[in-house]
């Protein structure tokens, strides 16, 4: 803990691959491989088709939790705020009669909104993520209920369905446009945690509050900012989310909990709760494992048709994951 | 083989009815304080934005005391006839269009009688109803209507009205536990409801392949695999609605026919995740049976993902979608042409019904019997156009 900010591996490693990428890297390829066998149909484009169509929206979820956890923050509201949004910008068109575009800013301006009353009560009044964000995430689920009537809006504008049902051809096969976008996203974060002057000042931050405000950093607003951004990835998880399901739904949030499985993704991936060190290169393996064990355990057939079963196998894989992190780290100290 | 003092299996610190009443510890140990804590979080997580706003730290643990100790106000004397003509009506959640509906049509029948009500909603959490139930007890109401959270749990609500003797009607789910007891259930068979659903997407594949669904004989020649996409696995509408699948196809009756169980949880995402990959590795599959609206559409979008567009209706090669509850979004998709059927359910009947049989209660007499099925009734395109506008999707008020 006493350990200063600036040798800790950052967006990817500074200094080669960081140890704890092996391993989940080893987990998701026996994952790949095992599958493979069992069910060979699972070696096929559509699979990762299929992965990038449902699982992006997590995936930028577990983009912005990694910059929340980073500033060893917590936010538990991702989830039903992304429904909110997704609400917002639904019924902003058909009941609000605003064109397409004018919803989308409406619901980028709306998560901003949200982002900074959050950050400001954690980075400034001090109030804990914990509860301020789980204040959120249940008055998120009730201005979601207020607006939806617990009815799906169908009969969306194209423009709101863009990011989530467009594609493109590679290599003679579509896929979702969110192939490019989402490793796109996580690659300029990456960049941006590791080269610019703010993404070293957020990883002070988190490392150690104190010294990082003693060295005069404006630790409130990169605190904050954190909230912010990860309310930005929600309204972006909500855009595509709308896309995958042609419709808004109020009930995406529910039946699996996105918050906790976007929180596992980054921490799967190495990134530390305690704050401090975070890896994006991380967070995408730790996504990409959950997203192939969900795509691919309803392939298996037989008793994995069961949510018994189905979980079982899901804690086993997380806990892999977790164990090979450990005896990664511990193989190398310091 | 639970006494506890009797092999020394772990203590249970919580007070025993028999002997001590059950009031508030005044300090309590870390380990209540932290259960304390995980109780208000588990009430604030599942009652969301309910109603029940005045209850917390006794929700941490469900009180174990026999009925009697239970009331915290005393009935008013001769509690029968003296209380109000209000209809304490106690929710289950609002999270399904059929809830909606059913809320709807419990209201029309309200203004309809005459009768003033008070709603209250659990948002699926057990104990919240139990303390709403105990609330408009209290609250001298003449007639409990309730959707049972739970089966079990909802007995403890239901002995608390039956000693203050306000009559409970149970809409939707029964109530099973002994020494509870229910002036009168409400509901729709959802044995049959499956079943007749089944039947519809067999009788859709014998046509497919040539076979004649009347005749067993027929049926058992038909070589098919199937995807049972089933609703929450606790969820006694979906064990009966598999009870239903279970009657139409069986090794016995369609020893040819391959049945691949998913689990789509009622939830639209869910079911359209679980089922892509499903598709994608038996591209056979020629008909999903789901147990519910919000799974048939996620099916549909599981088949639009990978195969962009949706076959003609005769295609050989589309896969046939058939549903349950006759919600709004399936209506529509059935009058599109997505998706073959459902098994429209009458939730707006189902809450005018209830109040009927209050009404003839309240006013001194004895319901018609003391368990009312309401009828259910299969909606394919043709129906769809046919009762358009009947259709309780077409009569439920707000939304789109």
């Amino acid at each position: 803990m006493g350990r200063s900010f600036e040798g800790r591996p950052v967006g990817g490693g500074g200094r080669g691959v960081p140890a704890t990428l092996i391993g989940i890297a080893c987990v998701l390829l026996g994952l790949v491989v095992v599958f493979s066998v069992v069910q060979p149909r699972f070696l096929s484009p559509t699979t990762l088709s299929l992965i990038f169509r449902y699982y992006s929206p997590v995936s930028v979820l577990a983009l912005g939790m990694t910059f929340v956890i980073l500033v060893a923050g917590i936010d538990l509201s991702v989830g039903f705020l992304m429904v909110l949004l997704m609400f917002v910008m639904a019924t902003a068109v058909t009941k609000g009669g605003i064109p397409p575009v004018g919803a989308l800013l409406l619901g980028l301006v709306s998560a901003v909104v949200v982002g900074v009353a959050s950050g400001a009560a954690i980075a400034v009044a001090r109030m804990p993520p914990f509860i301020v964000t789980l204040a959120v995430m249940v008055g998120a689920n009730g201005a979601t209920l207020l607006l939806s009537g617990n009815q799906s809006v169908g009969n969306l504008p194209p423009e709101l369905l863009a990011l989530g049902s467009s594609e493109v051809q590679l290599l003679g096969h579509p896929f979702p446009l969110t192939i490019l976008l989402v490793p796109a996203l996580y690659a300029g974060a990456a960049l941006f945690l590791r080269r610019t002057r703010s993404g070293r000042a957020l990883v002070a931050v988190g490392a150690n509050r104190e010294a990082a405000r003693l060295s005069g950093l404006p630790i409130r607003r990169l605190e904050a900012s954190a909230y912010v951004f990860m309310a930005i990835c929600c309204w972006l998880a909500a855009w595509i989310q709308l896309g995958v399901n042609r419709t808004a739904d109020p009930k995406v949030a529910l039946s699996d909990s996105l918050e906790l499985n976007a929180i596992a993704m980054v921490v799967i991936g190495g990134t530390s709760l305690s704050g401090g060190r975070a890896t994006l290169a991380g967070t995408a393996l730790g996504a990409l494992l959950l997203a192939v064990l969900f795509n691919g355990l309803p392939m298996l057939g037989g008793q994995f048709g069961d949510t018994s079963w189905r979980k079982l196998v899901q804690a086993a894989v997380i806990l892999a994951g977790a164990c090979l992190d450990v005896i990664q780290r511990r193989s190398r100290p310091g | 083989m639970h006494d506890s003092s009797a092999d020394g299996s772990p203590i249970d610190f919580r007070p025993d009815p028999s002997q001590r009443p059950p009031v508030r510890r005044a300090v309590p140990n870390g380990s209540s304080r932290a259960l304390t804590f995980m109780g208000i979080l588990g009430c604030v997580l599942f009652a969301g934005c309910s109603n029940s706003s005045s209850t917390t730290s006794d929700s941490a643990a469900p009180p174990t005391a026999p009925p009697g100790s239970q009331t915290t106000a005393p009935a008013p004397p001769g509690a029968g006839n003296s209380r109000g003509k209000t209809v304490g009506v106690a929710l289950a959640s609002m999270n399904h269009n059929f809830f909606i509906g059913m809320r709807q049509g419990v209201e029309e029948g309200l203004a309809a009688e005459g009768l003033k009500g008070e709603i209250v909603v659990a948002d699926d959490s057990a104990t919240s109803q139990q303390q709403q139930v105990e609330q408009l007890i209290q609250k001298g109401v003449g007639a409990i209507i309730m959707v049972p959270v739970d089966a079990e749990q909802a007995a403890n609500p239901v002995r608390a009205a039956n000693q203050s003797k306000v009559p409970v009607f149970c809409i939707d789910r029964r109530v099973t536990a002994q020494g509870a007891s229910v002036t009168c259930t409400i509901e729709t068979d959802n044995v049959a409801m499956g079943e007749l659903a089944a039947r519809h997407g067999l009788s859709l594949l014998c046509k497919r392949h040539g076979l004649d669904a009347s005749k067993p004989d027929d049926v058992k020649k038909l070589k098919a695999k199937v995807v049972h996409l089933w609703g929450m696995e606790a969820a006694s509408s979906a064990q009966d609605r598999a009870r239903g699948f279970e009657k139409v196809f069986g090794a016995a009756s369609t020893p040819g026919v391959t049945v691949l169980k998913q689990v789509g949880d009622f939830n639209a995402r869910k079911s359209q995740e679980v089922l892509a990959p499903v598709l994608q590795a038996n591209p056979d599959v020629e008909l999903v049976y789901c147990h519910n609206d919000d799974n048939a559409m996620g099916a549909l979008n599981a088949v639009l993902d990978l195969k962009k567009s949706r076959e003609k209706a005769d295609d050989p090669k589309r896969v046939l979608i058939v549903g349950i509850d006759g919600n709004r979004a399936a209506i529509e998709a059935i009058r599109k042409g997505d998706i073959e059927a459902t098994v429209s359910q009458e939730p707006i009947e189902m809450g005018r019904t209830t109040v009927a049989q209050v009404k003839r209660v309240l006013d001194g007499g004895a319901p018609e019997k003391d368990y009312v099925a309401v009828r259910h009734h299969l909606v394919t395109r043709t129906e769809a156009e046919q009762l358009k506008g009947k259709l309780w999707a077409d009569l439920l008020k707000g939304g789109r």
